[in-house]
């Protein structure tokens, strides 16, 4: 059962020089809903992500976390909505100089004050969740691309997020480890937690989502659960499997 | 022309960004947590394996100059003054200022390299992502690690320096050693001392801005930390260089205290 909008986000520009990327978006994120963005390499679908937490401010419009917008907040209080939104980056994006284990304490380090014991059992807790058992002491050269992604992922559940946005968590991945990490994610929202997935990755984002978005030329073209969007948008989501560009607009293909 | 405006351009955009970093860090610098233990981490890093290069630089240093000095002055018969003027050229320059640009090259280039391949693997965002500040957890500590090692390693090197020149002395001007040291020990005052103290806490602070400075803007690829390295050296020698212009006409211009030891 979906809850309220979590997430909302309303007149939503981004432009990199004169160059606008993203031309007025608007939609929301429910409560316990798994929305997957889908679109084409360049399209905006990263840049999103990093605006929800605040790495990246937009040209114009609003994002909302929990009613309250993100936007017109400083460093210091954008803290609190990194505490609540956590942020799985494409390739992990582990801090090398510090082992697994120290990967994974440090939100607990920073945020609260939980004993050493106490961080080093939901540490363990949390590398067995994601079958990482025994990489504690190792450092992140060390680990496999699934490896790392994972543990980057674990690191973003030490604080118990209520939302997770995962950048492409699936590219560069085997299959083994692509199921693995499904499992994983599908294991997360079970749990209730809420998440936005950016992927190119049709059958992970089938498997995941409640509803898909589809991302073309900076703008929503669909917006629909699963079923729906194979259903009423086969067509762009056949030319975006095919690799025509501009397969996910109507007016492109149309020329 | 054009050569020249491109280099006026980034000229004024170093310091804009100088600048701001600086804003940046006193901004943050007395906010909770401070992170001691990394600021030691890296006052290690930075000291303890400068050592080496440190101590070879101050003996070759003590050695070539007092040869130098010593045997042109004996053929006056005024060998007695090169512990006078070895000690005054320790603190003026050769341990506050050339052991800097050893250090730049060393420390500084280490620190934008680091820094510059964390930005480059977006570890700096993911620590914003984490609600942790990287100014706070990455470049305050090697900022204050910089301000603290640099002096020290200067301090260590004028004192090898001078053993190796009061040994020298000893060696080839036969003088005596005791006597060489007390000599030298007398002639700065505490003003000259502190000043030679104050620059090199200076250049380590052009030289940790500067370094930072050039390894927060890679953004392109890792063929740019080699570029970001280079430039943070040579920005650094420059900093240098111009900083111990200006300090040392202020010194002797309004403060005194040089001119009196030079003419004691």
């Amino acid at each position: 059962m979906l809850g309220t909008n979590l997430i909302e986000i309303k007149n939503f520009h981004v432009s990199y020089g004169k160059k606008l990327v993203l031309k007025n978006l608007s939609f929301h994120v429910k409560a316990k809903e798994c929305l997957t963005l889908l679109g084409e390499s360049g399209v905006g679908k990263t840049t999103l992500l990093r605006c929800i937490i605040g790495l990246k401010r937009p040209t114009n419009g609003e994002i909302f976390v929990e009613g309250e917008n993100v936007v017109e907040m400083d460093e210091e209080k954008l803290l609190a909505v990194r505490k609540k939104v956590a942020y799985a980056f494409q390739n992990g994006a582990l801090f090398d100089s510090m082992t697994v284990f120290e990967n994974l304490a440090l939100p607990l380090t920073e945020h609260t004050q939980l004993s050493f014991q106490t961080i080093k059992k939901r540490v363990k807790k949390e590398l067995e969740e994601f079958d990482l058992q025994g990489t504690e002491k190792l450092y992140p050269s060390e680990l496999s691309g699934g490896m790392k992604k994972r543990v980057g992922i674990a690191r973003c559940m030490m604080l118990k997020p209520k939302v997770i946005l995962y950048d492409e968590p699936t590219v560069s991945l085997d299959p083994y480890n692509t199921a693995n990490l499904v499992k994983t994610m599908l294991k997360l929202k079970k749990k209730g937690t809420t998440s936005i997935l950016v992927t190119h990755n049709m059958s992970v984002a089938m498997q995941i989502s409640d509803r898909i978005a589809l991302l073309s030329e900076g703008k929503i073209v669909a917006i629909g659960t699963p079923e729906t969007i194979e259903k009423d948008y086969n067509v762009l989501l056949k030319n975006f499997m095919k690799g025509i560009k501009g397969g996910l607009s109507y007016e492109k293909i149309s020329h | 022309m054009i050569f020249f405006i491109n280099y006026l351009k980034d000229g004024l955009k170093f310091f804009k960004g100088f600048f701001s970093l600086v804003t940046l860090i006193f901004s943050e610098l007395f906010k909770r947590p401070f992170y001691y233990q990394l600021m030691i981490k890296n006052m290690y890093d930075f000291g303890y394996r400068s050592l080496f290069i440190v101590t070879a630089f101050a003996v070759s240093t003590g050695y070539v100059v007092t040869l130098h000095i010593g045997l042109s002055l004996e053929k006056y018969g005024a060998k007695l003054y090169v512990s006078k003027i070895m000690i005054i050229s320790l603190f003026a320059e050769i341990s506050t200022v050339l052991i800097v640009f050893i250090l730049a090259g060393k420390i500084g280039s280490g620190i934008t390299s680091e820094v510059g391949s964390m930005k480059l693997t977006e570890q700096f965002d993911a620590f914003k992502a984490l609600g942790i500040s990287p100014v706070k957890r990455v470049i305050i500590p090697k900022v204050l690690a910089c301000l603290i090692i640099i002096p020290i390693l200067c301090i260590i090197s004028s004192m090898i320096s001078l053993l190796v020149s009061a040994y020298i002395g000893k060696l080839y001007l036969q003088l005596d050693y005791i006597d060489f040291l007390a000599r030298a020990l007398r002639t700065p005052k505490l003003g000259f001392v502190i000043f030679g103290f104050f620059k090199t806490m200076v250049f380590a602070f052009f030289i940790a801005i500067t370094s930072c400075y050039y390894g927060l803007n890679v953004e392109k690829g890792s063929y740019e930390i080699g570029r970001a390295t280079m430039r943070a050296i040579v920005v650094s020698f420059m900093l240098i260089i111009c900083g111990d212009f200006v300090l040392t006409g202020f010194y002797y211009s309004f403060i005194h205290f040089g001119v009196e030891n030079v003419r004691n």
